[in-house]
């Protein structure tokens, strides 16, 4: 009888799901009504550094301007590859925003990838960081020009860091050398994962200079542990005011690290506008957060800020790809970057010494023993079966989650695991309308982590 | 004096205690899920942040990251799949634990011991953090290449059954770690067309697959699914007395005076996990192995370990535990990084217009705020207990559910997690190979920690490895610096040893 009763509760309802997911369906795509549901930013950059605390900034005033929670997720890795790449080629919903940086104009002029800031919709540049020069404490050199002299009597002696090869201060630092009639390598670049290990490897001793933004040595260049040189902008920073310009030095050279917000291509035309507007007035200062404008949060960070909006920042982002390409594609740096240790010699050192492990093994005669947890128990042929049912479970959510969303595909599978493994099928309904819902809601309401959408919008 | 007791005032408030609270349950609810880390946990915090005062908000994070560090030991135990990298380390322990029905004695373990080490970690921050900096300060890249290559040796050497075999599972792992664009190589390796691999292989999909899918995969080829589940569903009935000694008994009784009995042992543990910690770059990963293959070297019953040692799951848990305060040693004094939950902190700090270095603890209002911080690591690791316990006997329902209903949850688990890191799908399919490669190597008798450990450090240990090639081609400059000359000649003994003693053996046996 409670078999019979949960089926007919079970049938009765099914008419109005199928209308409620429906309607759901129809909502997603409306532009109208944008945003209806909560906005993901795709920062390229690790957590806490200056990207990632400006996404993290701008995702609070826009959540509370549009409404919506934004969320930032750091997708990182590959010089700045993979968040770039997940940033502009997602959906063009306006669901997901891209942080971009100054990386997105040198990525492709060194073939790491196809994209290119024509790939990107701009709304907004955020943060301008003019590189600065910083040595230690007890380093002999007070000003840029001793550290020319230096380095024209004494090629190839010193030591810098700042961030991985070819990344934006190896370009400043590269490019100021190659002003100054010096090769690029005249001074060697020991590519290191950011601002703040490298910081600390000039302060411990291991570098002789680092090349960054003053934001970035904030603390410890004010608690007098490093010395600026000089930075590279048209005149003192506010925050900096005692810190001398390349300029003012003579030597008119300079380059910064930027970013900014954009949206993939092909986005409506009425939510780019949506979201333009919405930061002109956040980065305006209209908007206000617990008593604070976004310019004086980030005055407070120590961020310097550039806003450019739309097509200023759209004509920026072209002058400063030609930029860097004129300088990525010349004799000095292609040369440059062919240097050094090669990058199959430590999997060359792994495999040698795999191989010699396995040698030894070998000769123990150990290599095909059984792991006694595995060889007492029986393997069945249901285990068999199982243990595939689990692998093609896994592949399905791959191929169908995207399209179908979470709920829908993640419940189908369990279900069949479910009773395929089991367990009575009104037991495995119970658990999957019980379990799937509430982990959607665990993960992507509570928790806001975003989970897949398909067209039902779920 | 006087900023200290203002501390104590302003902490004592019935609405940052409130804050605590709920920070501490929130950090237990996430870092109890596979997939979500500490590190997402505060950053999913951040935009809180903004809305509370100073100390408030820096008080919620350091709560949020003690409790979660701690709540990533649950599904270790339970389930199999490690919540931290530092977990995997005693994996192995602890699932052999519960799958002897002591799950509950194993978490208590973990509990007590976690505390015991967050407060010691606590103290160490509160007593020496300005001199202890100046000793970070030391470390350069090659100081770095030496405790990579001493935390993957401890790695190996620990390894249940042959040494060789973890050497091997080592490779593996650092073969994986090559995957991908480095800092310091200019083209990307073995990506073969896919963007997403210029990241790397993410570690929490693999430790996901590795340890996590496997043991679906045994489970499902096996027969008796339901054995441990019948076993324990039986002692339970015996003991259905419902007073609160019994619901206590479970997970305390026979720690304290585990605890006791083992005080030289942790002590040992939390010094390693706080020196370890303040180094910027080396966290608890590190100190969880390092004060493993100690713990396992000094112990009178060796044998034991990777097979469920409850002295193993003590002294690892305390190591990772105190070497989290040690990790706000350099973010507090140098406003460098100690880990990725500082990095966050540091973004915090100079949002709120306090910047940190030596001058934080000589201006009297922002000493106030270091004071708070001191004073929220001890009130959070108290708080630890009771949370704990509660969340321990809420996970423990966990090994009642019959095998076949919890294994596909434990997939969706397993699917959801490797996803929710990055929002990628090709973290699904790393999961997806690494489970298949995890129960291979399972049958081989590999075992997964170093592979796990491999994958983690091997990007480090090869960048500091060019780092300093770069610097200069001779490898004598490897040994030029005190510390890592001292730490270089440790290393090649802690290898010779293992050869070298057969030969003395012997050569012993040729004079008797």
């Amino acid at each position: 009888m409670n078999q019979n009763a949960l089926t007919n509760t079970t049938v009765r309802y099914w008419p109005l799901l199928l209308c409620l997911m429906l309607f759901s369906g129809c909502a997603s795509e409306s532009v109208d009504d944008y945003p209806d549901r909560p906005i993901t930013i795709i920062c390229p950059w690790s957590v806490g550094g200056a990207t990632d605390r400006t996404s993290r900034q701008v995702a609070v005033f826009l959540e509370q301007e549009l409404g919506v929670p934004v969320n930032v997720i750091n997708a990182t890795g590959g010089r700045g590859v993979t968040g770039h790449s997940r940033g502009l080629n997602a959906r063009p919903d306006g669901y997901t925003l891209a942080v971009i940086t100054g990386e997105l104009n040198m990525l492709h002029w060194q073939d790491l990838t196809s994209l290119t800031y024509q790939d990107a919709v701009p709304i907004i540049s955020l943060v301008d960081g003019a590189a600065a020069v910083f040595v230690k404490d007890d380093s002999p050199f007070h000003s840029m020009q001793e550290l020319q002299d230096y380095v024209k009597q004494n090629p190839g002696k010193l030591t810098a860091t700042g961030t991985a090869s070819g990344g934006i201060w190896h370009l400043a630092l590269a490019g100021w050398l190659d002003f100054s009639g010096l090769n690029a390598d005249d001074i060697k670049w020991i590519p290191m994962n950011g601002a703040g290990p490298s910081l600390q490897e000039l302060a411990s001793g291991g570098v002789d200079l680092v090349c960054c933004s003053l934001p970035e040595a904030k603390t410890l260049f004010e608690s007098g542990q490093v010395r600026c040189l000089g930075v590279m902008t048209e005149e003192p920073l506010a925050e900096f005011k005692d810190v001398p310009t390349f300029k003012s030095q003579g030597m008119d050279w300079s380059i910064s690290g930027w970013n900014g917000l954009a949206l993939p291509l092909d986005t409506p035309q009425p939510i780019v506008e949506k979201i333009s507007s919405a930061m002109k007035k956040i980065t305006s200062g209209e908007a206000v957060v617990q008593d604070k404008t976004f310019p004086e949060f980030m005055q407070a960070a120590g961020l310097s800020t550039r806003y450019r909006a739309d097509d200023e920042f759209a004509g920026f982002l072209k002058s400063n790809d030609q930029t860097l390409g004129k300088l990525l594609t010349s004799d000095a740096f292609r040369q440059m970057s062919s240097r050094g240790t090669g990058p199959l010699v430590f999997p060359a050192m792994l495999a040698v010494a795999s191989c010699f492990i396995l040698v030894c093994l070998a000769v123990q005669k150990k290599v095909h023993a059984l792991a006694p947890d595995v060889s007492s128990e029986t393997v069945t042929s249901q285990g068999i079966v199982n243990t595939i049912l689990v692998l093609l479970g896994i592949v399905a959510y791959l191929l169908f989650a995207e399209k179908l969303g979470f709920i829908l595909t993640a419940g189908a599978i369990l279900f069949l695991l479910l009773w395929k493994f089991g367990t009575r099928w009104w037991m495995s309904a119970l658990i999957v309308v019980c379990f799937v819902p509430g982990i959607y809601t665990l993960f992507a309401q509570l928790l806001r982590v975003p989970l897949p959408r398909g067209l039902l919008g779920w | 004096m006087e900023s200290f007791i203002t501390a104590l005032q302003n902490l004592a408030s019935p609405e940052v205690l409130l804050v605590i609270f709920l920070s501490a349950v929130y950090g237990l609810f996430v870092g109890s899920i596979p997939g979500l880390t500490a590190t997402m946990a505060v950053a999913l915090l951040i935009p809180l942040t903004f809305y509370l005062d100073n100390l408030t908000a820096i008080a919620t994070i350091v709560t949020l990251e003690a409790c979660s560090i701690f709540a990533g030991d649950i599904p270790t135990t339970l389930v199999r799949i490690p919540g931290t990298p530092s977990s995997a380390a005693y994996t192995d322990d602890a699932y052999s634990l519960t799958r002897q029905g002591l799950h509950e004695t194993s978490l208590g373990v973990s509990l007590v011991f976690s505390v015991a080490g967050g407060l010691f970690g606590a103290l160490i921050l509160i007593l020496a953090a300005p001199l202890l900096a100046k000793i970070a300060f030391q470390f350069t890249t090659y100081e770095y290449f030496w405790l990579y290559v001493l935390g993957l040796s401890c790695a190996a050497i620990v390894s249940t059954g042959s040494r060789l075999k973890g050497a091997l599972a080592l490779m593996i792992g650092l073969m994986f770690s090559t995957v991908g664009l480095s800092e310091v190589h200019s083209v990307p390796r073995f990506t073969f067309g896919f963007d997403e691999l210029f990241t790397g292989i993410n570690f929490i999909p693999a430790m996901i697959g590795l340890f996590g899918l496997s043991e679906v995969f045994r489970n499902c080829l096996t027969s008796k699914t339901d054995e441990v589940a019948e076993k324990l569903e039986s002692a339970h009935i015996k003991e259905d007395d419902h007073s609160l000694w019994k619901h206590l008994k479970p997970v305390f009784g026979g720690v304290l005076p585990q605890l006791w009995k083992r005080k030289f042992s942790w002590f040992r543990s939390s010094c390693i996990g706080s020196t370890i910690g303040m180094i910027p770059g080396a966290g608890a990963d590190i100190a969880a192995w390092i004060s493993y293959a100690v713990s396992k070297k000094f112990s009178k019953t060796p044998e034991e370990y990777g097979k469920g040692s409850l002295d193993a799951v003590g002294d690892a848990t305390s190591a990772n535990n105190s070497a989290l305060a040690g990790a706000w040693i350099p973010a507090l004094v140098l406003g460098i990084p100690g880990d990725s939950v500082t990095a966050i902190v540091i973004g915090v700090l100079l949002m709120k217009n306090i910047t940190p270095g030596p001058a934080i603890f000589e201006n009297p209002d922002q000493l106030v705020l270091v004071h708070g911080i001191y004073l929220t690591f001890i009130v959070a690791n108290l708080l630890l207990i009771p949370l704990g316990f509660l969340a321990i006997r809420s996970g423990a329902q966990l090994v009642r559910v019959p095998r076949r209903i919890l294994m596909p949850l434990i997939l969706m688990f397993c699917v959801v997690g490797s996803y929710s890191i990055n929002g990628s799908y090709f973290d699904v399919w790393v999961m997806l190979g690494m489970g298949i490669l995890g129960f291979f190597l399972e049958v081989f008798a590999i075992p997964l920690g170093p592979v796990v450990l491999g994958i983690i450090l091997g990007s480090q240990l090869e960048q500091s490895f060019v780092q300093n090639l770069t610097k200069d081609d001779s490898f004598l400059s490897f040994f030029n610096r005190p510390i890592s000359a001292g730490l270089g000649i440790f290393c090649i003994a802690l290898w010779l040893y293992p050869l070298l003693m057969p030969l003395l053996r012997k050569k012993e046996q040729v004079a008797n």
